[in-house]
């Protein structure tokens, strides 16, 4: 080899040992040692912990690990227990109006000490129209929340009050059972005004340009590739904290993703297509290397009409394409049994007011069917409304789709084409055209998911309040809306679920939108892997993780 | 030579206008808007605010005209999907990663593709000629990215020699730079193989064996010299490529370069983020392939001579 270097001349051979440099230079440093150290994937790089300007589930759950709100929320026993995490303890009015937190004696990360005035400032910052915060919403039943984000009242007006620097009162707009559960969320975390300050526009792009108060430091975040973190000593219950270092690895391919676990590059993975889940169930069963973590999201995917515009603007044709859905076949193969099919709107993992909200309300959708026991019937009966001539057969529907989810299109087209002899038109399109298209109602039907923000109904129910622009559908119903406001503004248990149960019943009945499965996402694990902690409706905390000898 | 260059440089920036020009009325034109997804849950008062904080709202000529003064002032703006990082940040810190990238690759492909070339040429018609052009034309036609599944799969997750994603390491740049390198190596084979033939034909050649002269003397001396100028021809646009070229590789072994941002600001319609880049790139492109162009003259006199003349005229 060095011989036909020396021939081949030397500018060959600077070239060759120049690339060599470069790729040496390059070179780092393994670890080694008996740290307790836990790599976790990211499915996508977090926009920023800049919390209040964005909303992606990436970046609560690193902001989670480096900041912690007033509590945070555990499983125990498989149920979500809010605990406290910067509040020590606190007390509620009798009226359920007024909760004041009392905070523990803690610094942030640098050692300045931790005040009840940064909630209020972090609280603020979300519900501040300036800012425009996409997850605003989450907490709007704060006193005035809604008046100061549109802005008819100044901010100083918000119900969230530092008594002292270590007492903060939160008062509300009307009773919310789930306020310990937010209160664990990134709208509610606490935020350095001064850094805020100092770092502008640039605050929470890297880890120097934030500081947290949480189980973990972040110490280095390559973009689009790697964060890792180290446990933060001056955290209030660090002795508990048993993992020294978490590293989270930004893997986009599923199949690299799964392959690094394969490998023992990660101690766990999610996955969400079907050939992965069944290939790693297997590996699962018993007697096998991996431990399997089902979790039942709050998330329900659905169908959804134009209504402006026939032939959606007739109750009896939504109705038809909602009940013409054979969820079963759906749940069986499409989802090859992975989500479970959907007879309502809220999905299981919901509460409401501590019980469980589809245990309340049954499943409107086999009630509707056993009363619409021919789909196709309706759809005639419908079309006959409308004046709309030459039957289902004539009918020629456009559905939106989103391109990379495309293949439950074709599986929409062949349904109704065998079930109610519509003729499905694909359009596929990209995300933001999708969204775009949707707000401007230029669209005839479509499909999406979605996540519930808190353990409430309202948080999935109030989309479809008139006005509510979340998802536009140009539906509109007076008793909706009433049974809403009525139900989100009272503390009395019997009402709420009285009024939801009928919204929900409503809702369906109409055909607004017509909901086919409840999402559940697939978790395995090594089985060194301990205290996984996996909440729904707030992020996975590691603080609780750890590894077994 | 100086009046030709300086020409050249003003043909670069013109392109460099259009081609910015034409990408920012295109991304305008494009259905689907950042904001929408900033917006998504917030009611319809505060959504309008965002569009009009934006710059949204006001005519497209407007914005266009504050792009360049802003640009001109040397600011890219900030991502709208990342929000608070610059784009010029971004650029700055991750274009060298891919730059590192494409450059092991290039040196890579280019290394083994002069010698591949070489060696089929002396072997022409022979089992090695053949085995090198299969090789060639495999090069060409499988693309990067499946070469890197496989090499990821093969490699990585079955054999475990190498790491199957991420960056910092020797050994994470090992496989990405061998499925980018593939395609180069491929095309320089087949350019050095042709012209190394051309070289061999001449009548110099056939002087200078007859003369005596060791073969890899004659390589060295007269072969090598004069047949990798058209590879040089192949270099320019491949500097730019180094940057942007490896996208897809990029993502399937996580590796953090520019070129996620190339392809996900368009999907996020992220439209300084898009802007920032086609500038980057565009500028690289062109002023590469200037430089390549200069380097002609220095390369092969004939051409310095030929434009010498032009650029009196």
């Amino acid at each position: 080899m060095l011989n036909i270097m020396k021939k081949l001349g030397k500018k060959f051979r600077v070239a060759l040992i120049l690339s060599l440099c470069l790729v040496l230079s390059f070179a780092g440093s393994g670890y080694a040692g008996e740290e307790q150290v836990l790599r976790v994937p990211l499915d996508a790089e977090p926009d920023s912990l800049n919390l209040a300007r964005v909303s992606d589930f990436y970046s609560a759950l690193v902001a989670s690990q480096i900041i912690e709100g007033l509590t945070c929320v555990a499983l125990r026993d498989g149920k979500p227990v809010a605990e406290p995490a910067s509040a020590e303890s606190w007390e509620v009015s009798d009226d359920q109006l007024t909760w004041t937190f009392h905070l523990r004696d803690m610094t942030w990360a640098d050692g300045e000490p931790l005040k009840a005035e940064d909630f209020v400032y972090g609280i603020g910052r979300v519900l501040d129209p300036e800012t425009a915060s996409p997850i605003s919403g989450k907490i709007r039943f704060i006193l005035n929340a809604g008046a100061v984000l549109n802005g008819e009242k100044p901010l100083s007006e918000l119900g969230v009050k530092a008594l002292d620097d270590r007492t903060l009162e939160i008062r509300l707009e009307h009773p919310v059972p789930y306020l310990l559960e937010s209160a664990a969320g990134t709208a509610m975390f606490p935020v350095r005004r001064d850094l805020v300050e100092k770092y502008g526009d640039a605050y929470g792009t890297d880890p120097d340009k934030i500081v947290g108060c949480g189980p973990f430091i972040l110490k280095e975040w390559v973009h689009n590739s790697s964060l890792t973190f180290v446990r933060n000593p001056s955290y209030w219950d660090a002795e508990n904290v048993r993992l020294d270092r978490l590293e989270m690895r930004i893997i986009a391919e599923e199949t690299a993703k799964v392959g690094e676990f394969e490998n023992g590059g990660l101690d766990i993975v999610y996955v969400y297509s079907i050939e992965w889940v069944k290939q790693l169930n297997a590996q699962s069963d018993e007697g096998g290397k991996y431990v399997r973590s089902v979790l039942q999201l709050p998330e329900t995917r659905y169908v959804f009409f134009n209504q402006q515009v026939p032939p959606f603007s007739n109750k009896k044709v939504r109705l038809a394409f909602s009940l013409a859905l054979d969820r079963e076949e759906i749940h069986r193969d499409v989802s090859q049994g992975m989500e479970k099919a959907a007879y309502g709107w809220l999905p299981p993992s919901m509460n409401l007011d501590g019980a469980n909200f589809r245990e309340l309300a049954g499943d409107p959708l086999k009630e509707l069917a056993e009363a619409h026991p021919d789909p196709k019937a309706l759809l005639i009966e419908g079309l006959e409304e409308l004046g709309i001539q030459g039957g289902p057969e004539a009918l020629k529907i456009q559905l939106m789709c989103y391109n990379a989810q495309r293949d439950f299109a074709e599986y929409l087209q062949q349904s109704y084409k065998a079930s109610l002899g519509v003729e499905l038109e694909i359009d596929p399109v990209e995300w933001p055209v999708l969204q775009e298209r949707n707000r401007n109602l230029d669209y005839e039907m479509s499909y999406k998911s979605y996540c519930a923000d808190f353990n409430d109904p309202s948080s999935m129910m109030d989309l479809w309040i008139t006005g509510t622009r979340t998802i536009p559908t140009g539906w509109s119903n007076e008793r909706y809306d009433a049974l809403l406001r009525e139900a989100g503004s009272s503390g009395d248990r019997e009402l709420r679920a009285k009024n939801y149960v009928e919204a929900e019943r409503l809702l369906l009945s109409e055909g607004t939108i017509a909901p086919y499965a409840y999402s559940a996402e697939f978790d395995y694990l090594y089985s060194h892997v301990d205290g996984f902690n996996t909440p729904l409706f707030t992020p996975t905390l590691y603080k609780y993780a750890g590894i077994r000898k | 030579m100086t009046c030709y260059v300086l020409k050249r440089l003003i043909h670069a920036l013109v392109a460099l206008f259009i081609v910015t020009s034409a990408t920012f009325f295109l991304i305008h034109k494009m259905p689907g808007n950042p904001v929408e997804a900033m917006t998504e849950k917030l009611p319809e008062s505060l959504r309008q605010q965002a569009f009009e904080r934006y710059g949204f709202n006001r005519p497209l000529l407007e914005r266009y005209e504050l792009f360049w003064k802003r640009l001109l002032e040397g600011d890219l703006g900030q991502s709208l999907k990342y929000r608070g990082r610059s784009v010029g940040d971004t650029i700055a810190r991750y274009a060298p990663i891919s730059g590192l990238l494409g450059l092991v690759a290039l040196v890579w492909g280019a290394g083994w593709g002069i010698v591949l070339g070489l060696v089929a040429a002396l072997h022409r018609g022979r089992f090695l000629d053949y085995a090198v052009m299969l090789l060639a034309i495999l090069g060409v036609s499988v693309p990067n990215f499946v070469l890197a599944s496989l090499l990821q799969y093969f490699f990585s997750i079955r054999l475990g020699w190498f790491p199957v994603t991420g960056w910092g390491e020797l050994a994470h740049i090992v496989l990405p730079a061998l499925a980018l390198s593939f395609y180069s190596t491929a095309q320089y084979a087949r350019f050095m193989r042709a012209s190394c033939l051309d070289v061999l034909s001449q009548d110099y050649i056939l002087a200078a064996r007859a003369k005596g002269m060791s073969l890899l003397w004659l390589i060295r001396r007269h072969v090598l010299r004069n047949a990798i100028l058209p590879i040089v021809t192949l270099l320019g646009p491949q500097i730019a490529l180094l940057f942007g070229g490896a996208f897809v590789v990029e993502r399937l072994f996580s590796i953090p370069g520019l070129g996620f941002y190339f392809v996900s600001s368009v999907g996020d319609r992220d439209y300084t983020m898009i802007m920032g880049q086609t500038v980057f790139m565009a500028a690289l492109y062109i002023f590469s392939i200037l430089v390549v162009d200069i380097l002609y003259g220095f390369i092969d006199p004939r051409i310095r001579f030929a434009r010498g003349r032009e650029g009196n005229l």
